[in-house]
């Protein structure tokens, strides 16, 4: 009788979310490693939380050993993860039957898809596709490029990261299960990487502004430029479409993208010294 | 000259540390953005949004996937803008003194990697513990103290006694190197630009999006922000089209 009058129950505040996940937000990389990559930063992240739960050394030392394992994932999305092991946290200290292992199980699991979905929406999608339109500004020496590029990036990520880091804590370890099982997911990621593609192609035609500056005279006829007589007619973009796919090329077969950088670099320069192209 | 390149030098510590929030890596640390501020910080905003887009536009598309990339792109705008504002480079220069810079900014984040995975065999220790407060410093302090270093202290030297040197390299080159550069700096963006296909069209089934992208910008001249918003509706189309063929 006396056990059970003793149990309150423990509950985050808000506070103690917002300090988890802004933890999360600035300092997941804080100590990034080889050896436990986000480990040290996921395991900072958890100290607001282990404070407001835990009262006696040992279920400290245990919940802190238990977030220093490897972890490795987008922060964005990792957000997320962040949320449900708050949420799995309180769960066990208030004797949900939960184990270290299941925690930590659970949180292995959310690693790789949050990581594709956030690399794929976040670094394939969303940051090009403003940053070139910050660009196309920026380049014709409009400072409106970089702030309006912030405004939007920073006003889109914030506020979701936010929103679905309180939706996790509050649905705990449920909300995973549905979306990875539904095959969402799956859908959802081949929705950003069909936009982002299509994307890139309109990037590769608007932004890389090359071509052949040469003339060519055959016999006695006047010099026919064929950059505007030939390749214009053909395809418009055609040398930088077939410069962008043919450094896929190289990139899928293996070859170093620094190594890439340095030839197209060296070539460049031999190229405009000569006057071919410009 | 000694406060400006301060200045430069704080700020780019701070963008190189773990104090942003991550606001550096959405937005603040990408060369556009970063170019400007410091092009704001050194009198010649314009200059610095010029240097930043073009250095952006290069490494438009590298991704940092599980954390190893192949360019420091901080050290590179950081280094580009200010050189290229403080010795008054044609922003092209700028950028072709951007590219090594990164490849050198990219080997130095390895190292520091390398050196911090010395360090979790001492916060092990202070888990051990219960020590909350030594695993939070462990986790601010150290990465802090190499963004002093790493672009901090790197940057004020290279304001502070690098942009003498650099201006008189640049005034020794013949033009038509210049114009070499200024043609290698129109190229590379490719690079960026593959990077993003490489990393979206790993399964090339979806490959005939990026045709239909360029054909729509490169025939059709629609901007990028048309195209993406056609693409989204065309993915949102063909998902409930598959749906209502199932129902």
């Amino acid at each position: 009788m006396s056990a059970k009058e003793a149990r309150v129950e423990k509950k985050l505040t808000n506070g103690d979310l917002f300090k988890v996940w802004a933890i999360w937000c600035s300092f997941l990389h804080g100590m990034y490693n080889y050896r436990n990559m986000q480990g040290v930063g996921v395991c900072h992240s958890m100290i607001p939380v282990i404070n407001r739960l835990y009262d006696t050394k040992e279920e400290r030392v245990e919940a802190l050993k238990r977030h220093l394992v490897f972890f490795n994932t987008n922060t964005t999305t990792g957000t997320i993860a962040a949320g449900i092991m708050a949420s799995m946290e309180e769960q066990k200290a208030n004797g949900a039957p939960l184990t270290g292992e299941m925690i930590n199980s659970v949180k292995a699991s959310l690693m790789g898809p949050l990581a594709g979905l956030g690399d794929s929406i976040w670094q394939g999608m969303l940051i090009p596709i403003l940053v070139a339109l910050g660009i196309s500004m920026g380049l014709q020496g409009n400072v409106a490029g970089p702030i309006v590029f912030s405004v939007l990036i920073l006003g889109i990520t914030y506020p979701l990261m936010w929103w679905w880091f309180k939706a996790a804590y509050k649905q705990g370890g449920q909300l995973i299960g549905s979306l990875t099982e539904s095959g969402l997911l799956q859908t959802a990621m081949s929705a950003v990487n069909f936009v982002g593609l299509m994307a890139a192609g309109a990037l590769t035609a608007k932004y890389i502004n090359f071509g052949l500056v040469a003339e060519i005279a055959i016999g006695d006829m006047p010099a026919v430029n064929i950059q505007t007589a030939v390749l214009d007619q053909l395809i418009p973009n055609l040398l930088p479409l077939l410069l962008v796919l043919g450094v896929w090329h190289l990139l899928r077969k293996g070859k170093k993208v620094n190594h890439i950088i340095f030839a197209l670099f060296g070539i460049g320069i031999v190229l405009g010294y000569f006057n071919i192209i410009g | 000259m000694l406060w400006k390149a301060i200045a430069v030098a704080l700020w780019a510590t701070w963008l190189g540390s773990p104090l942003t929030l991550n606001t550096r890596f959405y937005a603040f640390s990408r060369p556009l953005v970063n170019g400007f501020v410091i092009g704001l910080i050194l009198g010649d905003p314009v200059k610095g949004t010029i240097i930043g887009a073009m250095v952006n536009a290069v490494y438009i598309g590298v991704l940092s996937v599980g954390g190893a990339m192949p360019a420091d792109t901080l050290i590179a705008g950081t280094l580009a803008t200010a050189l290229g504002i403080l010795t008054d480079m044609e922003p092209e220069v700028a950028l072709a003194f951007a590219v090594p810079v990164a490849v050198a900014g990219a080997s130095l984040n390895v190292l520091k990697m390398s050196l911090f995975s010395l360090l979790p065999g001492v916060v092990d220790k202070m888990a051990e513990e219960g020590n909350l407060r030594g695993i939070a410093f462990m986790n601010i302090v150290p990465g802090t103290l190499w963004a002093a270093i790493n672009p901090g202290l790197i940057t004020f030297l290279a304001m502070y006694y690098g942009a003498g040197p650099i201006e008189s390299l640049i005034g020794a080159m013949p033009d038509q190197l210049l114009h070499g550069l200024t043609v290698a700096g129109k190229l590379l963006p490719a690079v960026g630009y593959a990077m993003l296909l490489r990393y979206m069209a790993e399964d090339t089934k979806l490959l005939p999006a990026f045709f239909i992208g360029f054909v729509l910008a490169s025939y059709l001249n629609l901007d990028i922000m048309a195209v993406v918003i056609l693409g989204t509706c065309v993915a949102l189309l063909a998902h409930r089209g598959v749906k209502g063929v199932e129902g």
